[in-house]
């Protein structure tokens, strides 16, 4: 028993040690370079082997390796798109059953805000990262959509504001949303990284991130490939690129979850602003395609006047935005099922020192928790009820 | 056209749906489990699960500066007052109780100084935090329904504190208690912390049984 506690105390006295390592290289910015040095991009998360980036190009990479403030990131060829050639079709598209069209925004880091234009980038009463989520669904509100920006506030800006913003994202849900959008801006110091001219106007690109750590990672994977498809077909340079890194940032609750960095703490957030009529554009085709919902909006195909072009590959159905899609559902049930079953035969294991005995007892547990529909007979060798355990 | 994968008014797809609840009612058998051990029958165990889900889709109780939710707040603490009443001795009362004031301290201490940025932790902060609740409640709490209490009543005054201090900072920020119902890290770190302790539990127990065949083992 005291060997046991005293491996629980290690492996707590190991995280906070991880932590505060981390936590030394908080400021830091790591470049994404390839194999032979090119730079691809900057990024302001620790990168780890396995995520995963997609380019403002469409290309894919994923890191192979770390080296300090270098991440290497191995080409693997160009990132197959949604199809979402109905945005020039000038056929009658779906008419959707929706009976209203639902967004909701929150905002975890509650301080953030815009240097250049702000004074400060980051406020500790409340940042103006809260008029860009208000302006962005001030926006979405305008072509039809009902969308809430929840003004609840998170701080500090510490390892648990996503513990806190769970609790709003929790309360936003209850609302039943087509997507749930948490609005950030990003800490890369160079103000170009982020700067974009769409149609004239000065604007600031939006940074999709997408967690992997979690079963909804490869719907929230797909969700975000078709707003990066349909904004490069509309507004491109609009998404600067598609970054898929560890954690889950409050996505394992909805599979249609994604966080946008919207600009960063260099930029004007007039330029930000500037975006976020063509962001909630976006948004609405990407979510409800090119369907006149029940608000009135009326179908907004090829109206936005803005470029045309990009490239678009993959499976053609172009009939299906994504509030309809079920791409992405599958992996994440095996995922869940997967995890489960696992833990299910390591405690079975754990408590009979053997893997048949493991799977006994995984086997009886299951049946328990499903009233005997699925695993061995819990009552083959139940304990009785005042045996149970302290 | 229709498509025939568009149902509950268009919000979700047949295999996103099926995705959200394979993952729900997995949580809602790990949890009928877990309070399973606490002096409750299966039936009881099962009820609680379903009234803290009910809990979770309902308001949360709005008390000024603070917010309560039902499913992530007041019934886990109903079901910790519960243990702390049924205990069988003072030691019994008194050790999850400052193993609770512990496990917040550690909690509270782990956001200091763990990275700001949740990209730059070791794993998602929701599990960070989860798993440091439940370790701490596992080992102060010293059997499952102590960990149990622990995990608890430890997440929930770390997150005073932070308002506490928040508020001393001139913050007007709402101090929501579980308001993420039954995906709180109050309720997680619960779970955890049970989980853990039943794990320890088994392999001891398991050791001892080999040591006195007889029976004479000492399970904790």
């Amino acid at each position: 028993m005291k060997r046991l506690m005293s491996g629980l105390c290690a492996l707590l006295l190991l995280m906070a040690g991880l932590g505060s390592a981390a936590a030394q290289e908080a400021d830091t910015v790591w470049e994404l370079v390839s194999g032979d040095g090119r730079h691809i991009a900057y990024v302001c998360y620790e990168p780890e082997t396995g995520d995963q980036y997609i380019s403002e190009d469409n290309r894919l990479y994923e890191v192979v390796r770390v080296e300090g403030e270098k991440a290497i990131a191995e080409d693997k060829g160009d990132m197959p798109m949604p199809d979402v050639s109905w945005l020039d079709s000038d056929a009658a598209l779906p008419v959707s059953a929706m009976s209203r069209r639902r967004v909701a925004l929150y905002c975890t880091h509650s301080d953030e805000s815009y240097e250049p234009s702000d004074g400060l980038y980051s406020d500790d009463r409340r940042g103006s990262i809260y008029k860009v989520a208000a302006g962005l669904a001030e926006e979405l509100s305008s072509l039809g959509i009902e969308a809430e920006a929840a003004d609840t506030l998170h701080h500090p800006h510490d390892a648990g504001a996503y513990r806190r913003s769970r609790q709003t994202a929790v309360e936003l849900l209850k609302t039943m949303p087509d997507a749930l959008l948490d609005i950030h801006r990003d800490g890369i110091p160079d103000p170009d990284e982020y700067a974009v001219t769409i149609g004239g106007k000065k604007a600031s690109k939006v940074r999709l991130l997408v967690g992997r750590g979690n079963q909804n990672m490869a719907a929230n994977k797909d969700f975000a490939l078709t707003v990066k498809a349909v904004a490069d077909k509309v507004y491109p340079g609009l998404i600067k690129d598609i970054y898929m890194g560890k954690g889950a940032f409050n996505q394992d609750l909805y599979p249609r979850a994604l966080l946008l960095e919207c600009g960063t703490y260099t930029i004007s957030r007039d330029r930000v602003m500037t975006s976020m009529p063509m962001m909630a554009n976006v948004l609405s085709r990407a979510l409800y395609g090119g369907v006149t919902g029940s608000a009135g909006t009326t179908d907004v195909r090829g109206s936005s006047g803005a470029d045309k072009g990009g490239e678009t590959q993959g499976q053609p159905d172009p009939t299906t935005p994504a509030t309809q899609t079920s791409k992405g559902a599958g992996s994440g049930i095996f995922w869940v099922l997967g995890i489960f079953v696992a833990g299910l035969i390591v405690y079975g294991i754990a408590a009979t020192g053997s893997l048949k005995g493991g799977m006994h007892k995984a086997g009886r547990n299951l049946s328990e928790m499903t009233g005997g529909l699925v695993g061995a007979d819990p009552k083959a060798d139940e304990e009785p009820e005042g045996e149970k355990k302290l | 056209m229709l498509k025939a994968s568009t149902f509950i008014g268009g919000i979700m797809s047949a295999g996103m749906v099926i995705l959200t609840v394979v993952a729900v009612l997995i949580f809602f058998g790990i949890l009928q489990r877990v309070l399973d051990r606490m002096y409750l029958t299966d039936r009881a165990a099962l009820l609680l699960v379903a009234l803290m889900f009910v809990g979770t889709l309902l308001p949360r109780i709005n008390l000024g500066m603070v917010s309560i939710s039902l499913g992530g707040a007041v019934i886990p603490l109903g079901v910790c007052i519960y243990l702390l009443i049924r205990a069988n001795s003072s030691a019994e009362v008194w050790r999850p109780l400052i193993g609770a004031v512990v496990t917040a301290a550690a909690v509270y201490g782990l956001s200091l100084l763990l990275p700001s940025e949740a990209e730059e932790l070791p794993a998602d902060p929701i599990l960070l935090f989860s798993l440091c609740g439940g370790i701490v409640a596992c080992i102060l709490g010293r059997s499952r329904r102590g960990a149990f209490i622990c995990g608890i009543l430890g997440m929930l005054l770390a997150d005073t504190a932070t308002a506490v201090i928040n508020w001393s900072q001139g913050v007007q920020q709402q101090l929501v208690l579980g308001g993420a119902g039954m995906a709180d890290t109050v309720v997680i770190s619960g779970v955890i912390a049970v989980l853990l302790a039943e794990i320890v539990g088994e392999i001891t127990e398991r050791v001892a049984r080999r040591r006195h065949p007889a029976g004479e083992g000492n399970p904790s």
